[in-house]
């Protein structure tokens, strides 16, 4: 199952839940899509505005590939689940954001294994196909933070 | 701050935040405020109910992932001698924050979560692993 989000951001995202539903219409896959604050209601595939956190686990747990904007939550939340995910940046020339500030965590995270990044919609197929070819993600979670944080409060 | 939430598993923790919040600490106790924005009354409000807070826990160590609320958190905290810890969003990457900008002056600790940002914040920026 392919789940495609685009967050709680204010602004809609016509541009990637048009392609989603696209590739709905054209994939053997179940094509899940949550459309926030979008004006389109995608018409091939299992479509939400919002749904509660629960839910929004169940997806996550059984989705095969997501495919998100780059909002930071989601990513931590794409990647705490450790799924491929492709990372399609909200851009402000189409009016998906304020600026481009998604694009600088996509752009750092676009080496790694289990990560793609489009910029380009049309690109979704490819990606979302390599991520399927590249087989497991070898992305580990990153304690690094909260283990240094521990151990500086309790030398505190 | 969820992500970091396991560092504070064997401390004595209370919140201040906006949103609902699901914890697993055993001792969390959760304020809410309205959401400040750039708001200077709700600002002001919010230095103003943080006092009220601090007197009320005594709190020791500030945590702070911002955003605007970690401002009258760090001032409030400074006046109660706690040590103060800012963590930047892992968002950060190229740019600082502007609750970043505020907050480094007074932090005791200092975190960004990416190398580039250090340079832009001054040698008292941190960089030691991220969430991601």
């Amino acid at each position: 199952m392919i789940f495609t989000t685009v967050g709680t951001h204010n602004d809609g995202f016509p541009r990637l839940i048009r392609a989603m539903d696209e590739f709905a219409s054209e994939s053997d896959d179940d094509v899940i899509i949550q459309y926030g604050y979008t004006n389109i209601v995608p018409s091939n595939a299992i479509a939400f505005k919002f749904l509660h956190d629960e839910y929004f686990e169940l997806l996550y747990q059984t989705a095969d590939t997501v495919v998100a904007h780059g909002g930071a939550g989601t990513i931590i939340d794409v990647l705490s689940h450790q799924k491929p995910l492709v990372i399609v940046p909200r851009l402000a020339e189409h009016d998906e954001h304020i600026d481009n500030q998604q694009t600088d965590l996509a752009d750092v995270l676009s080496g790694r294994s289990g990560i793609e990044v489009v910029y380009d919609v049309s690109e979704l197929k490819f990606a979302i196909e390599r991520l399927r070819s590249a087989d497991a993600t070898t992305w580990e979670t990153n304690d690094s933070l909260s283990t240094f944080l521990a151990s500086y409060l309790q030398n505190l | 701050m969820r992500k970091l939430a396991l560092s504070l598993e064997d401390h004595n923790t209370f919140y201040i935040t906006y949103d609902s919040f699901r914890t697993e600490g055993n001792n969390a106790d959760v304020y809410r405020f309205e959401n400040i924005g750039t708001n200077l009354i709700r600002m002001l409000h919010a230095f103003l109910l943080t006092f009220v807070v601090f007197f009320r826990e005594r709190p020791e160590v500030v945590i702070s992932t911002g955003s605007e609320i970690a401002i009258p958190a760090f001032f409030v905290g400074r006046l109660f001698n706690c040590e103060l810890i800012f963590v930047e969003s892992v968002s950060r990457v190229n740019s600082r924050s502007g609750t970043g900008r505020i907050v480094y002056y007074l932090s005791d600790l200092f975190l960004v979560q990416w190398e580039s940002l250090l340079d832009l914040y001054g040698p008292k920026a941190r960089y030691e692993g991220s969430i991601l």
